[in-house]
């Protein structure tokens, strides 16, 4: 019975199944290809295009006329520097040719010595009064005149000795000639000490050494020259002069691009320094100090320096040949250096004048021929404060690809800042004849986000932001001829200018620049018609 | 601890060895659930040596004793791509598509034809075999990913961030074209027990073979940029040369130094013996009382090693693209003044990213173990001419396990004829309807079988289909003596 049953269910079940395929019906539609939908292909991708990744070493770098110095709390220093120098002591001063005539009165008997004490006065160039040439060269002539004595066939020995001069050995100068001869001394590494108003004693010995002289007196006939003077060093007192250093610009590079803004450094400095080897008290004058900015100008003025003058150390006669420096920092504390920067100059302009004893013949002075005083004045900006500015800069090549099948193409603009300035950025595009196509990224938006900082104006965490432009199809079709993108750039610092910032040199900005694009693209898979 | 308890232990310990071994294993993607309970089919002892054919001997005509196609997709069907509204309008459905795919897919395709083959029954307990067949399979995994990336588009991964990196690990491939001469035995050793066994020499004609251990394409959110991890091994042995893989540079310079044209030999290509492999089969039949017999086999154990005009290539690196570097865009803007380039020329930012990738190339030999697939199965014995079987059964393929499970009804109504429906689920399709018929017109056999009819009826709601015929000459039918021997007879 049981097996009856079972065999019973087992037909029902056998049919059943053996229907299946029937009740499904054959159905080959799907593979008919005329038949088939057309389909639509849409998708989404996300491309990247640009990067640019920053930090202080890409926004500033050391050039001719910017330093970037990064101090010991790693806060950025941008360093703009000028010096000028002054015309060396050889330009300066200088020993003309010297020459003296003068008697001797001899009244010498056969074999005699007379000895004769003349005093010689150098000609200063000019009024100073010299109390010590060291040569480097020069050449002193000396030659005895006595006609009558020649005559007679008298013969004269001279012995000169120049007191108060020295011939390298400690020894005076000194030499031996003869009547109607020449005598030349090489003045070489040789010192004439002088006394008062430039004079110098020539100790001249006479002495018979042949002939009788037969009638005295006599008149001996001298004449002394020096020539081709060269010294290594002066000493003595050189007067008050004035030295024009001439006038210098330093270049402020920071602001070169700068259109418009406002920007404050909280300490910002004008660092002077002096290097002197002349051994002469030494002011400096600023005939002109100020900074520029096309039409704009403010004057630096500060107490004591520059509306006083500026004295400047000088070397002692024991420090002869040396360099000595003077330093002083302009700052906020004691000039205007604020105003001075605030215009956003483009140069600071100095004109420098130096004068010597101003305090007239205090000291001994010293100068040696390659002496010479440099000033140098750099601008010190530390990247502590706040800023508004606007620049301007020319194009990027640019070109769209085809964008038949693109539905739209969306900027997305992702940036990671770790630099406390908020940046807006204008992106306009221009065709290949710079005509005006349309602007891609408006420039009120800002781009990237500063990184927040705290009251001491140090950066507290990095920004991201995500900026997206998305350009439908109908308008670019507008761009598609554009060759050319143009960018205008605003930054502001943190808290829109209105807090001081620091910038540090491990601050980074990273920018990235990717494109989405929606494609879509239909397909027919029917035959042509 | 008694004779059929320790059956039983000895039974699960097989089991579970057996599966152990399949996660080592590569598919080769053959299938024979319809035919596993086909005795009158002698080309039924493939899937269990332990089977022994109603003949008690038997000869495949030659070249058409056994001819075997199949395709599989467990990834999806037509149908879930190419719908039908409520208005019977046909329209594409990408959502629906997507939603089918898993994570791993696995798409295969093989052939086989039987050049040669005979058994014979020898002093009634022992059972011999030999075929000699040509087989070529196809299989190919592929990630889920791969649609996602190249129907939604990069951005899909961008906004999913929870879905990770398009991962296309699952990627690989294997295609493969061997020779195989098969020696097989089966013993009835007792009232409960068959067993059987087959040993199979493999010669290799031509393989290439790609597994990836690392292939991830990442699109950075923040900074865009699109990056390709790779580390995949690609070894191929094929009648003609490859070469290193190059990339970048002009394509002349890519091009093949060597000018000589490649010449087909098919007799040297046939006669390849170098690529030997070695594999083997296992069965056992439990007959656990009158009505049930539970039957396990493994096939395929083995591999072949590859070794001539062996070529691999290991390709390894990251490629990554992050767009132009515009350097100081403040230069740009016009803040600070830019930083020279001294003139320097581009670097095409394609061709820096490419020299991040290496390619190792080497001609090593190399192994592919086969693909064992286990069967499992269980048959009720309704009447003598009618029983039931469910069959499950396991693929693996780059680490990912395939499963199919079918329930069959097997009848044999008179002497020269049997008939099988089952019902299959394969590649995540409930869909299966198969087939299975043999007639005996004496002395010659013909047989039919499929696992899925579906394909002939309609082919969009179709991933499993295949089909598996042929011509035998068999004889001497036995007659059925006791349950543990094959037996005909027509009854309904």
């Amino acid at each position: 019975m049981k097996a009856i049953k079972l065999k019973g269910i087992v037909k029902k079940l056998i049919v059943f199944i053996l229907l299946i395929p029937f009740w499904s019906g054959c159905d080959y539609s799907y593979l008919d290809m005329e038949e088939l939908p057309e389909y639509e292909y849409s998708s989404e991708w996300i491309l990247p295009l640009l990067k640019s990744k920053m930090n202080i070493n890409s926004l500033f770098i050391d050039s001719e006329d910017q330093t970037v110095f990064i101090d010991n709390d790693d806060l950025v220093w941008l360093i703009y520097q000028g010096e000028l120098y002054s015309v060396t002591g050889g330009e300066e001063y200088s020993i003309s040719n010297q020459s003296f005539n003068y008697d001797l009165t001899f009244n010498g008997a056969n074999r005699s010595k007379a000895t004769f004490f003349q005093q010689i006065s150098f000609n200063p160039q000019e009024d100073e009064d010299i109390r010590k040439i060291i040569f480097t060269s020069g050449l002193m002539n000396f030659s005895a005149l006595a006609p009558q004595l020649v005559l007679e066939g008298v013969q004269l020995q001279f012995d000169i000795t120049i007191l108060n001069s020295d011939d390298g050995t400690g020894n005076p100068i000194s030499f031996t000639t003869q009547l109607a001869q020449s005598a030349q001394v090489n003045l070489a590494n040789k010192t004439l000490n002088f006394a008062v108003n430039q004079t110098l004693t020539v100790q001249v010995e006479v002495t018979v050494i042949s002939g009788a002289p037969s009638s005295p007196p006599y008149t001996i006939n001298i004449s002394q020259s020096f020539s081709n003077l060269d010294y290594f060093e002066l000493q003595g007192y050189m007067k008050q002069r004035s030295f024009s250093l001439g006038s210098d610009d330093v270049d402020l590079g920071f602001f070169k691009n700068v259109v418009d803004g406002e920007i404050f450094f909280e300490d910002p400095t004008i660092e002077l320094e002096a290097e002197n080897s002349y051994g002469i008290p030494i002011d400096i004058h600023f005939d002109a100090f100020f900074s520029s900015y096309d039409e704009n100008k403010v004057d630096v003025t500060g107490n004591p320096i520059p509306d006083n003058p500026w004295r400047i150390n000088a070397p002692t006669i024991m420090n002869a040949g040396t360099v000595v420096k003077t330093e002083y920092e302009i700052n906020k504390t004691n000039s205007n250096i604020h105003d001075v920067i605030a215009i956003m100059p483009k140069t600071v302009s100095y004109d420098i004048r130096g004068e010597t004893n101003p305090d007239g013949n205090t000291q001994l002075n010293h100068v040696r021929k390659n002496s010479q005083f440099r000033v140098g004045v750099t601008v010190n900006l530390p990247l502590h404060g706040w800023l508004r500015l606007a620049g301007f800069r020319d194009t990027m090549d640019f070109a769209l690809p085809e964008v038949d099948n693109i539905e739209y193409l969306e900027l997305v603009i992702n940036t990671v800042n770790s630099i406390p300035v908020t940046s807006f950025l204008q992106m306009d595009a221009f065709d290949a004849d710079y005509n005006f196509l349309k602007t891609i990224l408006r420039g009120d938006q800002a781009l990237i986000l500063a990184a927040e900082v705290d009251f001491d104006g140090n950066v507290l965490s990095e920004k991201k932001s995500t900026t997206s432009i998305r350009i439908e199809k109908e308008e670019l079709e507008e761009i598609k001829n554009v060759a050319h993108l143009v960018f205008r750039a605003k930054v502001t610092s943190y808290g829109d200018g209105q807090r001081n910032i620091k910038i540090f040199s491990h601050n980074e900005l990273n920018v990235y620049v990717g494109v989405k694009a929606g494609i879509k693209q239909v397909i027919n898979f029917g035959s042509e018609e | 601890m008694t004779t059929h308890n320790s059956y039983k232990i000895q039974f699960r310990f097989i089991v579970s060895f057996v599966l152990l071994l399949l996660f080592a294993a590569q598919s080769n993607g053959q299938q024979y659930n319809t035919i596993y309970w086909m005795q009158g089919i002698p080309q039924y002892v493939y899937s269990n040596p332990a089977h022994q054919t109603d003949a008690n001997w038997y000869i495949g005509m030659p070249g058409t004793s056994s001819i075997y196609g199949g395709f599989g997709n467990s990834g999806f069907k037509i149908s879930d791509l190419l719908r039908m509204d409520e208005n019977n309008n046909p329209y594409w459905d990408e959502p629906n598509f997507l939603s089918k795919l898993k994570n791993k897919n696995l798409v295969y395709a093989d052939a086989q034809i039987e050049a040669l083959a005979f058994g014979f029954r020898f002093k009634e307990k022992n059972y011999f075999h030999f075929n000699f067949s040509e087989k070529i399979s196809a299989q190919m995994g592929y990630p889920k990913d791969f649609f996602l990336l190249a129907l939604e588009g990069n951005n899909y991964f961008v906004e999913n961030t929870d879905h990770g990196d398009a991962n296309f690990k699952g990627l690989g491939l294997n295609i493969m074209h061997y020779s195989e001469a098969g020696l097989g035995y089966s013993r009835i050793l007792n009232d409960k027990i068959n067993i059987g066994g087959k040993v199979k020499i493999l010669f290799g004609h031509a393989n290439a073979y790609m597994k990836s251990n690392d292939f991830r394409f990442n699109t950075n959110p923040e900074t865009f940029a699109l990056t390709l991890y790779t580390d995949a091994t690609i070894n191929t042995s094929l009648p003609m040369e490859i070469g290193p893989i190059e990339l970048g540079g002009d394509d002349d310079e890519n091009e093949s130094e060597n000018g000589d044209e490649f010449v087909f030999d098919p007799v040297e290509y046939l006669v390849n013996f170098s690529n030997f492999g070695l594999a083997g089969d296992l069965g056992i039949i439990y007959h656990y009382d009158e009505k049930i017999t539970l039957a396990l086999s493994v096939i395929d154990l083995g591999f072949i090693g590859w070794k001539s005009n062996v070529e691999n290539q290991r390709v390894t690196g990251e490629v990554m693209y992050d767009g132009i570097d515009i350097g100081n865009l403040f230069a740009l803007a016009g803040f600070v003044e830019p930083i020279d380039d001294n003139g320097d020329e581009p670097v095409d930012p394609i061709d820096q990213a490419l020299e991040n990738l290496d390619i190792e190339y080497s001609q090593n030999s190399y192994s592919i173990f086969m693909s064992p697939k286990i069967f499992l199965s269980a048959k009720y014995i309704l009447t003598e001419k009618h029983n039931f079987s469910f069959l499950a059964r396991g693929n693996f393929f780059e680490s990912k396990l395939y499963p199919a499970f079918t329930l069959a009804y097997n009848i044999q109504p008179i002497k020269p004829v049997g008939f099988t429906l089952a019902y299959s689920y394969m590649n995540y399709n409930y869909m299966n309807i198969g087939f299975g018929m043999h007639l005996n017109l004496y002395p010659f056999q013909l047989y039919l079988v499929a696992d899925n009819i579906f394909p002939a009826l309609q082919p969009h709601t179709v991933q499993t289909a295949n089909i598996h015929f042929g011509i035998n000459w068999v004889f001497g039918y036995r007659k059925k003596t006791d349950p543990g021997k094959p037996f005909h007879g027509w009854s309904f």
